[in-house]
């Protein structure tokens, strides 16, 4: 059946983001918050995040692009990130986070830089990521299946 | 020049030993009497002029006979003679010198004599001359020359003359002649310097007083050295009668001393040690030194460095004693004192290395206990997940097999919970993290409360019972989610321990002062706010007493001691038995000691136990409530209900099962959604202890108003006269929380929950669907969203209540909770979950916003984010704390308010002071949940947090905590 087949990779797919860190457990309470009256809400909140975030990270980048960075201002946009990718389970930006926020703490320009291309380079990837499960998951339920729930 | 000679072998005798006479000042300490300067010592001796002050006899048999003295005599002796014996040499040789040389002078005059009559001849007849004259010459050569100056008599002869004329030979004569002269006279000078000599030696240089002299400057040698020695020194003999002493504080004069013994002169500590210890000298015959402490009436505490000798005879008999003794008190306390001191030094420094190992274990503890919470932590949120993914495991179909492993699943993950939380706890209060709330609360309510709580997961056919004493006050001030842990964990305690009976609660005002009562003890319990003192002269002190009784198995004696102790239980048996971490009752103990109290048990096996526990508690006095009475005096109704309420002191809860079928026979009953969800069948009440006068007030006026006016004397907060107007036993609802009144009596109860279910959205003050929300999030920390939103819902609430109108009742029915977050992903994830917990919240984007929403509508439960724009959480939560005490809010907050919401319909409606009044449990999402920013939330008065991200069963937790409903 389509929808088994979805399911499996879904359940694959899933396993290998999960294993490499990308996401964690608290996508997996995000998953189990859907239900019959919120059918698509991993969706939305996904989607959110992504938007949200890249918003975020271009505003990390136009303020670390002045000569005076307002490290207050930065981390502030940071905290923002982390509390998102807290949310949303997006456990890599997340971490990369924490350490852009000690480089905000020690007002180290150089640090800060290096975490941006990081945090940059796992929004990236994460979105990619969460991209495909979104794309499986409506296939999933187009097919009448259901998707399947994860757990690490 | 033998006088010379004379004069250096004197010197070379006597040059050493003495030195010159010094004088004879202070001579006083000996009691020796001096023989003057010159006067002949020996003679004095044997004069034995003063007998009394010493015994010279005995000075001289001494000498004599002892063996050092006839030593020092001899020497003497030898030594004089030597010298003697050396001047004699020296001037016999003199002698011999003189004498050669008389015979070469007399031989000289013969040849010359010859010579000259020889020369007579020669005029004759031959000449030899020049021999003659070597011949002369010679001769001085051939004297020994044993002096340099000797050699003046060589000089040679000056003649004028020619040599060989007669007048050369005349003047050669003449001078010889001349020179013959003056060596004779040289010679009879000599002679007469010898016979002087020789007198002299007679005369002068007796023995006697060559050794008198030396005696005499050793004499003066020892008073220049000891005049002012702090010795003594003595002499006694083998009875140890004193003979000789040497005092340098003559106290006594010599009469009282000599011929006494030391234990006749003295008296006191030390005396017949000091006898002792010459004794022994005497008889092993060894010298010996000793230091000895003596405390005389003569002299006083003294210490003196004592040292004695054996004085032998010639025969080598003892004879007695030499000692010297030398005061060293000064010294004696300088040591002591250095020893002291030393010591003291030591101890202090093995105090500090005590000290600093306690304090490096203390770390090490802390450490642990440290790493035992964080790991605690950390294992939490992880094992949550697993307990609420099994809880939403067990709402799927599940076939019995799996669900009866699931339960099991269930019960050990809520169990490790348990523990961890435990552990959590524990560590809190031992590291002084835990934070006393003071907070106004009814102990009516708690005991209710727990005992409802327990009787709702009550699975065993167990009566509980409880009663509060008539004179507990009120309301009473102190930290009531602590007291109601305690509570429950006796409760739950007694529950586990026993099968049939009953279990209870009992608190009584102690009249008398606890004896354990430590005023610090309180200040630190009850105190926790400064600002308190101020309210202080308004407030008493009462002390609670609650027994927690049971008809469990008991306790036996033997394990009563180790009760309170950490994982501990009463035996390995029970823990198998019962389960359990054994961490209840020492976080118990630990939560009363910190509250100023005592927690204790007594107990007899097989009968029951009781856990008692004495508890100091602030109460306002009557002034204070009779204000807030006045508040809402006008609401005469919602007073007298609520006067009623207040004084019901007994509950009682029978086992379940019985009820549940009364309930369902009856139907006349009241349900109270104590459950998680607000089934209404959850908890329920006797039907038949319910109060007949009650139901008919109720049942008289129309549901919705007694509801309601239920709601606004819960909200009033209102204390009157104790009044007993019990025959109800059991009552269901109380006013100290607002929701637990609110859960309404039978009749309304369904329709209410019914009429909740279907009207509430359209009462909800803020209701948030997903489209709203994203609005919201896209007005992107827009002040005045929340302030429009709430004010027309805000205005027909005001209205609603002005009209009695029941319309806005169902609010009450689900709890108020208001989740304060500026990150709309956090909005959205948490107000979904709330929506899967059967919640709907409000939601704020900052710290000054939730300040509007609060001066508008009251919360059960505040969900604040710490980190935040506009006004963080801690700003927030503290302003919220000042206005919940001082009943206004901070003047900025208000003006603030007042550009932003400027219609006049709205500012004049702020809610009832007691309505906000009541202290709202506040809770922080923080990012991090390390102790630094848990300690600041607490600080700040926040309740609890929670860690973000935040999961279901954080979520879950929270609200069963704090939304006790």
């Amino acid at each position: 059946m389509e929808s088994d087949r979805l399911q499996k990779l879904y359940i694959d797919f899933a396993s290998v983001v999960f294993r490499e860190g990308f996401l964690d457990n608290q996508y997996t309470q995000l998953q189990q918050l859907q239900d019959e009256s919120e059918p698509k809400f991993v969706l939305q909140v996904g989607t959110l995040f992504l938007e949200d975030s890249g918003k975020l990270i271009n505003g990390l980048r136009s303020i670390l692009d002045q000569q005076d960075v307002d490290f207050e201002k930065l981390d502030a946009c940071v905290r923002k990130l982390m509390g998102s990718s807290a949310s949303i389970g997006a456990r890599r930006v997340k971490n990369v986070c924490m350490a852009f926020h000690n480089s905000c703490k020690k007002g180290s320009k150089e640090g800060c830089l290096k975490c941006l291309q990081q945090v940059a380079q796992e929004y990236l990837l994460v979105k990619r990521k969460l991209e495909t499960l979104f794309k499986l998951e409506t296939q999933i339920l187009a097919a009448g299946g259901s998707v399947p729930l994860l757990s690490q | 020049m033998g006088g010379e000679m004379i004069e250096d072998a004197d010197a070379e005798v006597l040059s050493s030993m003495w030195p010159v006479d010094i004088g004879n000042e202070a001579r006083k300490q000996f009691n020796i009497e001096n023989p003057g300067m010159g006067r002949d010592m020996l003679k004095d001796v044997t004069i034995k002029e003063d007998p009394s002050v010493v015994d010279f006899k005995r000075l001289l048999e001494l000498t004599n006979y002892s063996e050092k003295g006839s030593s020092q005599l001899a020497y003497l002796v030898k030594h004089w003679q030597y010298k003697h014996v050396n001047t004699a040499r020296l001037i016999n040789e003199e002698l011999d010198i003189l004498n050669k040389q008389r015979q070469e002078v007399e031989l000289k005059k013969q040849e010359i004599l010859e010579e000259h009559q020889f020369e007579e001849e020669r005029y004759t007849g031959s000449r030899r001359q020049l021999s003659v004259l070597d011949e002369v010459c010679d001769i001085w050569g051939r004297v020994p020359k044993r002096r340099n100056d000797v050699l003046a008599y060589n000089k040679k002869l000056d003649i004028d003359a020619e040599y060989g004329t007669v007048i050369y030979w005349k003047e050669r004569a003449i001078q010889l002649d001349k020179m013959l002269e003056a060596s004779i006279h040289r010679e009879q000078t000599l002679m007469q310097k010898l016979q002087e000599t020789i007198k002299n030696l007679e005369t002068k240089s007796s023995p006697v007083e060559e050794l008198s002299q030396i005696l005499k400057r050793a004499d003066n040698f020892l008073h220049f050295i000891l005049q002012t020695a702090p010795v003594v020194i003595g002499h006694q003999d083998k009875e140890l009668r004193y003979r000789f002493i040497y005092n340098h504080f003559p106290s006594l004069e010599g009469e009282e001393i000599i011929g006494k013994t030391d234990v006749e002169i003295f008296d006191g500590d030390g005396v017949k040690e000091i006898q002792d210890f010459k004794r022994e000298v005497l008889e092993r015959g060894l010298p010996a030194k000793r230091e000895m402490t003596f405390d005389t009436p003569l002299f006083g505490a003294k210490t003196f460095l004592i040292y004695v000798e054996p004085v032998f005879s010639k025969e080598g008999e003892k004879i007695g004693v030499n000692y010297m003794g030398m005061d060293v008190t000064d010294q004696v306390a300088k040591r002591e004192k250095m020893v002291k001191l030393r010591e003291e030094m030591a101890v202090q420094k093995a105090k500090e290395t005590e000290l600093n190992r306690t304090i490096h274990i203390t770390e090490e503890t802390m450490r642990a206990k440290q790493m035992l919470a964080t790991m605690s932590h950390e294992i939490r949120s992880p094992l949550t997940g697993v307990v609420s993914m099994a809880e939403i495991l067990s709402t799927t179909k599940l076939d019995k097999e799996q669900r009866h492993l699931l339960d099991v699943m269930l019960s050990s993950g809520d169990l490790v919970l348990q523990l961890i939380n435990d552990i959590l706890d524990l560590s809190k209060v031992e590291s002084g993290a835990m934070k006393l709330e003071a907070t106004k609360f009814r102990p009516r309510e708690v005991v209710r409360h727990v005992l409802q709580t327990a009787a709702a997961s009550l699975k065993k056919n167990l009566t509980l019972e409880g009663h509060v004493g008539d004179e507990v006050p009120v309301e009473v001030i102190g930290d009531v989610l602590r007291i109601r842990q305690i509570l429950t964990n006796l409760i739950s305690n007694a529950i586990k321990f026993t099968h049939e009976g009953k279990v209870g609660i009992n608190l009584d005002v102690v009249s008398e002062k606890y004896p354990g009562f430590r005023e610090e003890q309180l200040k630190r319990a009850s105190l926790i706010d400064d600002e308190q003192d101020n309210h202080s002269q308004h407030e008493n002190i009462v002390w609670l007493r609650c027994d927690v009784y049971d008809t469990g198995i008991g306790i036996p004696e033997k394990a009563l001691p180790s009760l309170f102790r950490k994982y501990m239980q009463a035996s390995a048996d029970h823990a198998r038995k019962y389960g359990g971490t054994g961490l209840g009752l020492a976080i118990c103990k630990q939560l009363v000691g910190l509250m100023g109290g005592n927690l204790t048990v007594t107990s007899q096996e097989n009968h029951g136990s009781t856990f008692t526990f004495i508890l100091p508690f602030k109460v306002l006095l009557k002034q204070d409530s009779g204000s807030a009475d006045e508040m809402d005096i006008s609401d005469g109704e919602a007073v007298a209900v609520s006067t009623k309420d207040e004084i019901v002191g007994s509950f009682l809860f029978k086992p379940r099962k019985l009820i549940d079928s009364v309930v369902r026979k009856t139907k006349l009953y009241r349900s109270c959604n104590y459950g998680a969800l607000g089934t209404s069948n959850q908890l329920s009440e006797e039907s038949d202890l319910f109060s007949s006068n009650y139901e008919s007030k109720k049942s008289a006026s129309p549901p919705g108003v007694s509801a309601n006016s239920d709601a606004r004397c819960s909200m009033a907060e209102a204390e009157g006269p104790a009044e007993q107007n019990c025959d109800i036993k059991v009552y269901g609802f109380g006013n100290a929380n607002k929701r637990d009144e609110e859960c309404t009596d039978a009749k309304q109860g369904f329709t209410v929950h019914k009429f909740d279910n279907s009207n509430m959205d359209h009462c909800r003050i803020k209701k948030i669907d997903q489209s709203e929300c994203e609005r919201m999030m896209s007005a992107d920390g827009d002040n005045m969203a929340i302030s429009d939103k709430c004010h027309p819902t805000c205005q027909s609430q005001g209205h609603d209540k002005e009209n009695g109108n029941a319309q806005c009742l169902p609010n009450s029915r689900s709890p108020k909770i208001l989740l304060v977050e500026d990150n709309k992903i956090n909005v959205m994830v948490a107000q979904t979950m709330m929506k899967q917990l059967g919640h709907k919240i409000d939601v704020v984007n900052n710290g000054l916003e939730a300040i509007r929403a609060l001066q508008h509508f009251h919360y059960d439960l505040i969900l604040m984010d710490v980190y935040m724009p506009v006004m963080d959480g801690l700003q927030a939560t503290r302003l919220i704390r000042s206005f919940e005490e001082h009943g206004c809010w901070d003047a900025s907050v208000v003006i603030r308010d007042e550009h932003a919401t400027p219609r006049s319909d709205l500012s004049p409606y702020y809610p009832a002071a007691g309505q906000c009044r009541k202290r709202i449990p506040i809770i922080a999402m923080t990012a991090n949940a390390i102790t630094e920013s848990a300690a600041d939330c607490l600080a700040s008065g926040m309740d609890s947090f929670i860690s973000k991200p935040v999961t279901f069963q954080n979520l879950r937790q929270c609200l069963q905590q704090y939304l006790p409903c």
